[in-house]
């Protein structure tokens, strides 16, 4: 009596869950058909503050004027949280239509987005108008999934006043390895220093290339970390911070001292940034900031690229709609208001003019054409993550003299495996 | 036909009425216990179950789940980091759990102690931290605690070194971790000492002082005795709860550097979370849970030989 | 058949005995040593409270001089518009009505069903209430950990993610608060409700009229541990928002922490923010905790 009571009541409430489980599909992400008639779609694209978020707002309002059919619905989060949050909303099979994707995250998140060739070819978007390096970053198995908006290379960001100060030559094309560290040393003088070092495996990456023209991946797709290579510039890096002592010991391996930046309080002289940062720094420094390649080393004045661009999910009921609205997003309209706003370097490369126009920044244009002429796509693989983190947690260990670079290598390798 | 005797009448009447109440309760209870049983039942009891299953399962977050037996519970026996997890955890657990304990009976008793006023001030501020969030504490604490932070610039103030950099430290992230729960966590326990020893009666305390026990031994002979159940609650449930430590951990040093301060939950959330590996992480709740389970059921086998229950 | 739990200790009865604290022999020496022992206690009292102080303190500096050898109690400047650009850089206002919208009705949902069924397992007898008493304890031991991956699935299949219920429901209906309340009940003496029977009142009219009303500090405290604990609470949160309009105040100073690296001073002015409500709530409440732990005959955290 009271046992069957007891069963039908767990009996319903499972049913129920499962019942809901069963349900509760079906993607949200667009109404509409795709037969012209009114459609509102789903975008969602990361953003770290208003003035970001009305940039994008804006280039929504560009669609909505070129497609008066296509009404866009806006969403985002900030970058840290926004692969998360995709990542929940495709396992349930409610993946907003269009969505941003960084080149870094292609291995990752292509699966999940359509095939846009053929969009292209009929719309007459020629991939060739774009920078390669970031193209290529965003095809996924092959096809391309994402068009991209911008694209920047990792260079030297350096605090223009203090090279003056200490009657330093500032760092230009051309400049080497050895000339960062005797300008290091010149500056340190704690708790100032010269550099500032990271635990991020992309911030690593352009002293390898650099100094032996390896990268993260290999030529097969795979992981490939654990060689001398990469002991080689590590041991350099930790060397910078525990040995000579030119970069300050990494605080924690939280998030909040990743993002940190130390560069832009004045705490260190020189960091690794890229040109999605410039507009932003130059209007918070108290001084004047400049940009450089990366110092050569054996291999050169390597350094990775990355970009970011937009792409339509398998989940989206409306994709012509949708690759319409990506087509005005990279259009020369959106990429030259993206440029002049400085809200982005432009992938389409006749419109990379409204950046320096834009923002003013002219100077700096011989170094961004010579370090994207040097520069190798960020490639990752799927489970980059993992990587990511990992290497992180260790890289606070070991460049603060605490662990072996071997430790550091090996157990980053490993990610690599599953 | 003879009456029967009152008694006799009463008492069956009473059994009929126990007998319809026993029988009537029945409806009442379900519907009394209707809310919190279904609630139980979807957000506790069910999960559990499901959660037991699904270690059994290689389940990505995006894509379809495949039956692997128990291959999970294989990896997270050969993983270097998982041993990590497991032995940060106990670390935390004997460093924290004494500590907390000591200090919080130790503060309570002072407070309780004769001649001291304000009682009520002083366990409202020990109390404070235990009811702010763990995020802020944490993030005090990373202030204090960073190069030139407060503890670095009064080291080299007064002494003229540099304090050692706590949270990148391999050697000294775990303990700025446990510095961080006790400080926030004693205060909990000592409320509860505190009501406890509030509750002696003092007539026993003065006949032992009359018969000349020192205040030391009629701490140990009389009054911790008297408090054995509490203090048995509060480390049985000290403990659950310091296996259980992630916040901090998180917070404060992301788990790191290296493994040094990634305990059992914060492995489970990178695994399931971050690098969604749900069956994994299921596993790894599981292994939690047993070991929590046998710990506790050992405490109360244990409590016989020092817990004083006398009404 | 009843169980009750031996563990649970019975406390005796508040009223009837004087505390410890009552000495009167040897006057003299003890009010030295009682007067040394309060200075001590008050030291260690404010050193406990250093880090508090200091986040107070570091709040109202300007950015650049968080950060100082020697450390100064106070900046150049007392900037109390950092609390105001705090407020503002990230949605405060909405974390926090966020957070309350939740600790409330959460709070209220847990008082509503566990005072239903401590009821039950008080006062009404009916088949396996011992087992099923047994069986709502044995849930206590069991870590949310283990709970929160199969809800963050479930609550995928149902679209609930990043939803105020997903942040609401799962610990609403957690046993403690039938337990807490039934150890209470059982101390109530019955002849209060043996009258409202004789005169037919029913289960219902008994517990709101009578038993509740003599259980304001049992329920008071229970009212304080699920407020406080919804408040705090960081890893499901963590797990099942990731949208700063529906984020609490833990998730909303992690976010902060994330965000604003090098703006410690701002940091202070939200975690002090993030402060504020819990701790009103505690000095406000105070008398009743140690009086409520007490009286249920609770062990601690």
């Amino acid at each position: 009596m009271r046992i069957s009571r007891l069963t039908k009541i767990f009996a319903a409430a499972a049913a129920l869950v499962l019942l809901a489980a069963c349900g509760g599909n079906g993607g949200s992400s667009s109404s509409g058909s795709s037969s012209g008639g009114p459609v509102t779609l789903t975008w969602f694209m990361w953003s770290g503050s208003d003035v970001e978020k009305n940039a994008w707002l804006h280039i929504a309002d560009m669609v909505t004027e070129k497609y008066p059919n296509i009404k866009i619905q806006f969403e985002t989060t900030p970058f840290n949280d926004f692969w998360t949050k995709l990542t929940t909303e495709a396992a349930s099979g409610k993946a907003p239509c269009v969505i941003g994707l960084q080149g870094q995250r292609a291995p990752q998140f292509g699966n999940l987005l359509v095939p846009l060739d053929d969009y292209m070819s009929k719309a007459g978007i020629k991939a060739e108008d774009f920078v390669p390096s970031i193209t290529k970053g965003l095809q996924y198995e092959g096809k391309q999934v994402a068009l991209p908006y911008d694209v920047g290379p990792f260079i030297m960001f350096y605090n223009k006043d203090a090279f003056k100060a200490a009657g330093l030559k500032e760092p230009a094309i051309g400049w080497t390895t050895d000339d960062f560290m005797n300008d290091a040393k010149a500056l340190t003088k704690p708790p100032k220093y010269g550099f500032w070092a990271q635990s991020d495996i992309g911030q690593l990456l352009p002293w390898v290339l650099s100094s032996s023209g390896k990268a993260a991946v290999n030529a097969d797709g795979k992981l490939d970390v654990n060689n001398p290579e990469w002991h080689t510039s590590a041991q350099w890096y930790t060397d910078l911070v525990s040995k000579e002592k030119l970069a300050a010991q990494i605080p924690s391996a939280n998030s909040s001292s990743s993002s940190a930046n130390q560069f832009l309080a004045g705490n260190a002289y020189m960091s690794l940034d890229g040109p999605w940062d410039l507009i932003n720094a130059r209007e918070q420094a108290k001084f004047k900031v400049g940009i450089a390649p990366m110092p050569a080393g054996a291999s050169g004045s390597k350094t990775w690229s990355d970009g970011s661009g937009f792409g339509v999910t398998h989940d989206c009921k409306t994709p012509d709609e949708a690759f319409k609205a990506v087509s005005v997003m990279v259009s020369p309209e959106a990429e030259t208001y993206l440029g002049n706003q400085g809200r982005a370097y432009p992938a389409l490369i006749s419109t990379q003019n409204s950046w320096y126009e834009g923002n003013k920044t002219q100077d700096v244009k011989p170094v961004m054409d010579a370090a994207l002429g040097n520069a190798t796509p960020y490639t990752t693989i799927p489970t980059w993550q993992q990587v990511v983190t990992t290497f992180a947690k260790q890289a606070v260990a070991t460049y603060n003299g605490q662990g072996s670079v071997d430790e550091l290598l090996s157990q980053t390798q490993e990610q690599g495996a599953s | 036909m003879t009456a029967l005797p009152a008694d006799v009448t009463a008492a069956a009447a009473a059994a009929t009425q126990a007998g319809r109440t026993r029988r009537g309760d029945g409806k009442a209870a379900t519907g009394f216990m209707a809310p919190s049983m279904l609630g139980l039942l979807a957000f506790t009891a069910f999960p559990i179950v499901a959660s037991l299953i699904i270690g059994f399962y290689n389940w990505p977050v995006i894509g379809s789940h495949t039956f692997i037996g128990l291959k999970n519970y294989q990896t997270l026996l050969t993983s270097n980091e998982f041993h990590t997890a497991i032995l940060n955890t106990f670390v935390f657990v004997v460093l924290y759990v004494p500590l907390n304990i000591v200090i919080s009976l130790g503060l309570a008793v002072w407070i309780g102690s004769k001649g001291i006023r304000f009682r009520g001030l002083y366990r409202t501020i020990f109390f404070i931290p235990a009811v702010t969030p763990v995020v802020a504490n944490a993030a005090i604490f990373a202030l204090i605690l960073s190069p030139n932070g407060l503890i670095d610039s009064l080291m080299q103030t007064w002494f003229g070194v540099q304090a050692p950099n706590f949270l990148g430290s391999k050697t000294w992230a775990m303990p700025a971790v446990v510095l961080v729960s006790i400080w926030q966590g004693f205060g909990y326990n000592m409320l509860v000492f505190s009501a406890a020893l509030d509750g002696i009666p003092t007539s026993l305390t003065e006949a032992a002082a009359i018969d000349g026990a020192g205040s030391i031994a009629r701490f140990f002979r009389i009054v911790l005795p008297l408090i054995t159940p509490s203090i048995f609650f509060a480390v049985v449930l000290t403990l659950i709860s310091s296996f259980q430590v992630f916040t901090q951990a998180y917070v404060l040093t992301g788990g790191g550097p290296g493994n040094a301060t990634t305990t059992m939950v914060v492995y489970l959330y990178e695994q399931g979370f971050q690098f969604y590996k749900m069956g994994l992480a299921s596993a790894v709740a599981w292994v939690l849970f047993i070991i929590i389970l046998v710990i506790t059921v050992f405490q109360f086998i244990g409590q016989k030989r020092w817990v004083h229950y006398d009404q | 058949m009843t169980n009750e739990t031996s563990t649970v200790t019975a406390q005796p009865p508040m009223s009837a005995v004087p505390t410890l604290s009552a000495d009167r022999r040897r006057p003299g020496s003890v009010r030295v040593t009682s007067v040394v022992s309060q200075i001590l206690l008050s030291l260690v009292a404010l050193l406990f409270l250093v880090p508090i102080i200091w986040m107070l303190l570091s709040a109202l500096k300007p950015s650049a001089e968080v950060f100082t050898t020697p450390p100064t109690l106070f900046g150049s400047e007392v900037k109390f518009s950092n609390f105001v650009e705090a407020w503002n850089y990230l949605p405060f206002g909405r974390f926090i009505l966020n957070t309350l919208f939740v600790a409330g009705i959460g709070t209220l949902i847990t008082l509503v069903a566990s005072a239903m069924s401590g009821y039950a397992f008080a006062r009404l007898n009916f088949r396996f209430r011992g087992g099923l008493f047994v069986l709502y304890l044995s849930t206590l031991i069991v870590p949310q950990e283990v709970i929160v991956i199969p809800m963050f699935l479930v609550m995928q299949r149902l679209g609930w993610v990043n939803s105020y219920q997903a942040l609401i429901l799962p610990w609403a209906f957690t046993a403690f608060g039938t337990f807490l309340l039934r150890q209470f009940f059982l101390t109530i003496p019955r002849e209060l409700e043996e009258a409202a029977k004789i005169d037919g009142c029913g289960h219902i009219r008994i517990l709101t009229s009578i038993i509740i009303p003599i259980s304001a500090p049992a329920l008071a405290v229970l009212a304080v541990f699920t407020f406080i604990s919804y408040w705090n609470s960081f890893l499901w949160p963590l797990i099942i928002i990731n949208d700063t309009a529906k984020m609490t105040i833990p998730l909303g100073l992690d976010l902060f922490l994330g965000q604003q690296g090098q703006r410690w001073e701002l940091l202070m002015a939200a975690a002090t923010i993030s402060m504020v409500p819990t701790v009103i709530l505690v000095l406000a409440l105070q008398k009743y905790l140690v009086r409520g732990i007490a009286l249920s005959g609770l062990g601690g955290r």
